[in-house]
């Protein structure tokens, strides 16, 4: 068994091969999220989305600055994508975040995406409850900023903000990008860079306040840290927001019910497919149906009726 | 009851690509970050310009099976034992440490003796570093503490 007192204590060495255990799925993971959980959902966890190189890791480079003049214990977790032919992957992001290194109250952990789309891992809902169990608070999460779908930060961070930079073209303007639609906050990066406002004026035409909340769209300077005050302030006002509301609540069930529902749906799966794979008939409806004698849908409902499905 | 994870995944080796020093030559440190990647590594790279101390702590906070020591200032008889030291400290002498750059020969033995082992130097093939890195990361999982799975 894992003693956990030593990840609650925050100490650095016990969190980084707890997170180890739960990035590789070890089977030692299981009892010890178990034991985590009641100690979790405390922290306050943003999530920093947007495409590759506008940002990102600068920005929380001086993120983790201003909580730590608040003196905030801050967990990182930045994603980059894993190669889909080695498998392997260059995470770059902590580059950004050298001076943090030394600081016994900043842990900054990278992880690859391991061939999940939306822009996180597998683990990395787990890999923040095990940072929350360690009384980090805020938790910032960085998504791989690959696609236009990095939308499976909304589904783990309690606010989100979108970094976006000037002369993006056409992503902005289409609004096709995913992510567009989970920001809470726009920050437009690189505001020392040309065309900053048309950017922001692009945002404006764009953005929804669905909740009734209209995101905010802000200018930063992430490399000296320009604006990223009045940044924290707007994720702030964003979180009192949703908390007077009861949305912030309803936001953690919704994850919740995602996620349990998902356990629930991988598991069934994983039983359905052997369960089909063993029926004696599987093999020879698969034959008749390559032969045209009956086609995919008959022979579906066939095996649903074998299966005890229906 | 569904278990809560089901499979348990073949642990990827991570490794931290590091410059423990006034070493701006970064070459050769990305040519083997692509190197490790391509090998199915995870690679952490830690950038130019780092202090021992900092690369320590970044291995720790990585959980990395290894770290590779870069330098080619001619620094590395005092930077590389250092982060040895560092890790040894916080009970992370597990980690695995491999340098390399411009070494002469007769420091090798002292860095070995630190357990710092291959020490290439230019011209090296990346296949070459690869297999050492990989062979010793191999060697140290069967005597870490690591639980198995
Ligand atoms: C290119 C180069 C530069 C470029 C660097 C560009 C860059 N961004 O990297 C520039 C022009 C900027 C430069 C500047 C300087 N350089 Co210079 N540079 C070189 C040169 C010619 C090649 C280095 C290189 O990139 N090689 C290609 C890469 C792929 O090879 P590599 O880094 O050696 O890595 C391989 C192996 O060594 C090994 N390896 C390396 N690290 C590791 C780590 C591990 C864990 C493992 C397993 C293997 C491994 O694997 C790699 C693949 O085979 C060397 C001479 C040489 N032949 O090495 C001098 C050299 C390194 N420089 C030298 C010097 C002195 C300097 C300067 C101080 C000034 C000067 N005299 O030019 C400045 C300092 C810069 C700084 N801020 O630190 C000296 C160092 C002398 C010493 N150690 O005593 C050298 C040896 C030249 C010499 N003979 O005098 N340099
Ligand atoms: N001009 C300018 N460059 C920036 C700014 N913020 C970040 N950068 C640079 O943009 C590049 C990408 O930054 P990074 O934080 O890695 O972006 P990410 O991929 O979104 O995480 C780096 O070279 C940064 O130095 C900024 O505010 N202005
Ligand atoms: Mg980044």
């Amino acid at each position: 068994m894992i003693p956990i007192k030593p990840i609650l204590d925050g100490n650095k060495r016990a969190v980084s091969r707890a997170i180890s255990l739960i990035e590789d799925e070890s089977h030692y993971a299981s009892s010890l999220l178990r034991l985590l959980y009641p100690h979790t959902g405390k922290a306050f966890v943003i999530g920093i989305v947007g495409p590759p190189g506008t940002g990102k890791s600068s920005i929380i480079d001086a993120m983790v600055r201003c909580y730590r003049q608040r003196g905030a214990h801050v967990g990182v977790v930045a994603t980059d994508p894993s190669s889909p032919t080695s498998g392997g992957a260059l995470l770059g992001d902590r580059l950004r975040m050298g001076l943090h290194s030394l600081d016994s109250d900043v842990f900054i952990r990278s992880m690859a995406s391991r061939g999940q789309s939306g822009g996180l891992s597998p683990t990395t809902r787990n890999v923040v409850r095990v940072m929350d169990s360690a009384s980090m608070n805020p938790i910032i999460i960085e998504t791989v900023g690959a696609g236009q779908n990095d939308v499976s930060i909304a589904s783990v961070a309690d606010v989100v903000v979108v970094v976006l930079m000037p002369q993006m073209g056409d992503e902005v303007q289409s609004g096709k990008a995913g992510f567009m639609e989970i920001g809470d906050i726009f920050v437009v990066n690189k505001a020392d860079l040309d065309g900053a406002d048309k950017t922001i004026s692009d945002l404006r035409a764009l953005r929804s306040d669905v909740k009734g909340w209209e995101p905010p769209i802000l200018k930063t300077v992430a490399i000296g840290g320009k604006g990223i005050k009045e940044m924290l302030v707007q994720i702030e006002d964003c979180r009192q927001y949703l908390e007077k509301k009861g949305y912030f609540a309803r936001r953690r069930m919704a994850h919740l019910e995602e996620e349990l529902l998902g356990d629930i749906v991988s598991h069934w799966t994983q039983k359905l497919k052997l369960r089909a794979k063993r029926t004696s008939r599987f093999r020879a409806i698969v034959r008749e149906v390559v032969s045209r004698e009956i086609d995919p849908w008959r022979a579906s409902e066939q095996l649903y009726k074998e299966l005890d499905m229906m | 009851m569904p278990k809560l994870m089901p499979k348990s995944n073949p642990r990827k080796l991570r490794i931290l690509v590091s410059k423990p020093g006034l070493d701006g030559h970064d070459r050769g440190a990305l040519i083997l970050c692509k190197a490790f990647r391509d090998a199915g590594m995870e690679v952490i790279y830690g950038g130019v310009l780092t202090t021992p101390e900092q690369v320590a702590a970044m291995a720790i906070d990585e959980d990395v099976d290894a770290v590779a020591l870069s330098l080619l200032n001619g620094a590395h008889m005092v930077a590389f034992p250092r982060v040895a030291k560092l890790l040894r400290d916080s009970n992370a002498a597990d980690i695995v440490l491999v340098g390399g750059g411009i070494i002469p020969k007769e420091d090798k033995l002292v860095l070995e003796k630190e357990g710092i082992t291959g020490n290439f130097g230019p011209g090296t093939s990346l296949g070459t570093i690869v297999k050492h890195v990989k062979d010793r990361v191999a060697k140290r999982s069967r005597t870490t503490t690591r639980p198995s799975q």
